[in-house]
């Protein structure tokens, strides 16, 4: 596609809002170095946690992915790190970024607005090596919730599987924004209680729960609002909040959690 | 309590803050308009004859002893997570609270029996 055919694809008119969309100017970017500081972490070494900084230049447009990257090919091809999309689908690059569990891929050091960007592993994680972190706990916590569709008929869920089960709007909606996670375990991360209790299920899992209980697809509420009702599952929420608020999906884990205590306590769902 | 769910309890723990927040409200009206008369000798030979008065004491000792310890007990598991807290956790508070409605009981009812004579 030419630049013209694309400006002109940008400067599309919706004549029922009345709303002009724009091209903006593009203007050159601006640079800026930083110092990445990094706590790495390697298990070969011993001694636990180290900081090491690199300086790195970069365009307000990079994020700090970019700036992780670049210093992999240029300055230490030891740093370890896990990415993969590169555009927030993915989840595999959470990180701490200036004390804030974040995605590195959406992250831009120019919006952060500091010279030096801290790059921590995720809290509440084991450390493999530097940045990356062993997600099995939070997957095998993930697991247990059964998220994914339960039927009572087993024909229907493991051999009908061509069978269409329709939906209306109003039914998706009683899920759908907590069908947006991505399993990036910052939410996990951010939780306090998950710090305090390492057999909280946690937020993540939890949203899970509600998820898939709340499709009216599934018939598997009840074995899943087993799992969710002890002292290791709903009833360690205290409600900080912190879970929903380092979403980069925004989705409300703390909303879901809430919503199942109502539904256990009242015996429905109720929204 | 182990036999109990999580959410069970957590119902009972509410249901218990309302009833607790009802019988004080009984309690302490029984102290209304003068506090200084309402704790006087033969103001409370008199409301100790008053079955409802008794009842709500009766229920205010078990309904605070009760959520006390509920409450007590959430607190400890969450800050305790051994592989067999929950059952020592449920296993002493359920003594100690048996022992507290014991002696409670005696207490009141000796209290009670002295004043109505």
């Amino acid at each position: 596609m030419s630049s013209q055919q694309t400006g002109t694809a940008l400067q599309t008119t919706a004549a029922t809002e009345k709303i002009t969309i724009t091209k903006p100017p593009l203007g050159s970017p601006i640079r800026r170095t930083y110092v990445f500081k990094v706590k790495r972490y390697d298990p070969e070494r011993g001694g636990g946690y180290y900081w090491r900084e690199y300086k790195i230049e970069l365009t307000n447009h990079e994020t700090v992915l970019d700036g992780l990257i670049k210093i992999k090919w240029h300055q230490d091809a030891t740093l370890s790190f896990r990415y993969s999309c590169r555009m927030g689908i993915c989840g595999s690059c959470g990180m701490i970024i200036n004390g804030v569990p974040r995605l590195a891929c959406e992250t831009k050091p120019y919006d952060l607005g500091t010279e030096v960007v801290t790059i921590e592993p995720l809290s509440n994680f084991e450390p493999i090596k530097d940045v990356a972190t062993d997600f099995s706990d939070f997957f095998r916590k993930h697991r247990s919730v059964k998220p994914w569709l339960i039927r009572k008929d087993e024909t229907e869920q493991f051999e009908k599987l061509e069978t269409y089960y329709p939906q209306t709007e109003e039914q998706l909606n009683e899920y759908l924004e907590f069908a947006y996670c991505i399993k990036c375990g910052l939410c996990y991360s951010a939780c306090p209680m998950v710090f305090l209790n390492k057999d909280y299920l946690g937020p993540q899992a939890l949203a899970q729960a509600y998820r898939w209980s709340a499709d009216n697809r599934d018939e598997g509420a009840v074995l899943r609002l087993k799992v969710v009702d002890s002292e290791n599952g709903v009833w360690s929420c205290h409600y900080s909040g912190t879970c929903s608020k380092v979403c980069p999906k925004d989705v409300d884990p703390a909303l879901a959690i809430n919503l199942l205590k109502n539904w256990l306590l009242t015996g429905r769902r109720r929204r | 309590m182990g036999m109990v769910s999580a959410s069970t309890l957590r119902r009972w723990q509410y249901l218990l803050g309302i009833v607790l927040i009802v019988v004080l409200g009984i309690h302490l009206a029984f102290r209304w308009p003068s506090y200084e008369q309402s704790i006087s000798y033969p103001v409370v030979v008199n409301q100790i004859l008053n079955y409802g008065y008794i009842a709500a004491i009766y229920i205010l000792l078990y309904a605070a002893l009760a959520h006390g310890l509920i409450g007590f007990r959430t607190l400890l598991l969450e800050l305790w997570h051994w592989k067999y807290a929950r059952i020592t956790v449920d296993v002493v508070l359920i003594i100690i609270g048996v022992a507290v409605a014991v002696i409670g009981t005696i207490a009141l009812t000796g209290a009670i029996l002295t004043l109505a004579h």
